[in-house]
């Protein structure tokens, strides 16, 4: 890590009030200095963007959120009734460069993937791929979250109509 | 300098409060803080111990960088009510594991979360964006209405649910503030 940076913006004259956004700052160049290249580049072209029509039956929403941190992640999975086989999926997160990554990389991982083996995805695997710091493992975690949270929300909705037909 | 290890090591057993005795002088964990007081009173302290003032070669920054911490932990509504649930139910709600099992995902917050933080995706002009952030600080308010209720009864379930939605809406707050015409917004943390 190059540490003149962090001193530059420590040693940069500032009055009390504007401490702790020095320390914000140069946190966060920081953190950015450390992201893998594969986080960078998820980050910054991130696959699967938008939204599902999220009333269709074939199509399964989850949303979840990470209380501590506040990221909320939105992963929807359009399945084929027929085979399960997870035929689109689409993302939208609020949070950081992280769980923006981990969970465009799940949307990658899933897509053409049977409900049953994308049940089984382990977050490990999302942060082994990504590297991501210990620090950060929990964006993956809630990215494992939303995948499972989406294939329950569409198994519930295919039980209520294949109830009801 | 025997006496400054002494006080430091004293001051670590010391509740953040504490520090500040012209403030909070029970010295007890609490909600409600005049925040112009504590001002005043950190801003006293730190004369006393800034770098820049006293000219000494020992731990003075240290001191000076635990204090200023002490004062935003305080002084921040979110922060404050974080540091308060710790102190007095040990649950800290900074650690992910923890927050998680304290607080169900409320699917309904969750999804207006998104929802809002979609809209000010689309925001194309600053009249756009004055819009999202006035109902995002009456939200604010009232959460922090709610945070003074909470504590009061001293319901500190209700509270530590209310300070989850605080967070996530203070984060809002802050993608409001960098936004500009066409950015993302990433959260740092």
């Amino acid at each position: 890590m190059n540490s003149s940076i962090l001193f530059s913006n420590i040693l940069k004259p500032t009055t009390f009030r504007y401490v702790p956004r020095n320390i914000i700052s140069s946190s966060s160049i920081i953190s950015r200095r450390l992201y893998h290249p594969k986080v960078i580049d998820h980050y910054t072209n991130p696959r699967n963007v938008g939204s599902l029509d999220k009333k269709a039956s074939n199509v399964g929403t989850g949303i979840v959120g990470a209380p501590a941190c506040g990221d909320v992640i939105k992963l929807q999975i359009q399945v084929n009734d027929e085979t399960g086989v997870i035929e689109n999926v689409k993302f939208k997160t609020f949070g950081c460069g992280s769980a923006i990554a981990s969970s465009s990389y799940m949307t990658e991982l899933v897509h053409g993937m049977k409900i049953e083996d994308a049940q089984k995805i382990k977050n490990t695997e999302i942060a082994k791929e990504l590297s991501l710091p210990p620090v950060k493992l929990h964006c993956s975690m809630l990215a494992e979250d939303a995948i499972k949270a989406a294939i329950k929300d569409y198994k519930s909705k295919r039980h209520t109509t294949t109830k009801l037909t | 300098m025997l006496t400054r290890i002494v006080a430091r090591r004293w001051m670590t057993k010391m509740t953040l409060f504490q520090w500040f005795p012209k403030t909070f002088p029970n010295g007890e964990p609490q909600w409600k803080v005049d925040t112009s007081l504590l001002r005043k009173e950190y801003r006293q302290l730190q004369a006393q111990v800034h770098p820049d003032v006293v000219n000494s070669k020992g731990n003075n920054e240290d001191h000076s960088a635990q204090l200023n911490k002490a004062y935003h932990i305080l002084s921040q509504p979110l922060a404050r009510a974080q540091y308060l649930i710790k102190c007095v139910k040990g649950v800290d709600l900074t650690n992910d594991e923890v927050s998680k099992q304290m607080t169900n995902n409320d699917p309904i917050l969750l999804s207006n979360i998104i929802d809002v933080h979609e809209s000010l995706t689309d925001c194309e002009n600053e009249n756009e964006i004055a819009i999202i952030r006035q109902e995002n600080n009456n939200r604010l308010k009232q959460l922090i209405q709610k945070l003074d209720k909470d504590f009061e009864c001293n319901d500190y379930d209700k509270a530590i649910s209310t300070t989850v939605e605080l967070k996530y809406w203070t984060n809002l707050a802050k993608a409001i503030n960098e936004w500009t015409p066409g950015s993302r917004f990433e959260l740092h943390h």
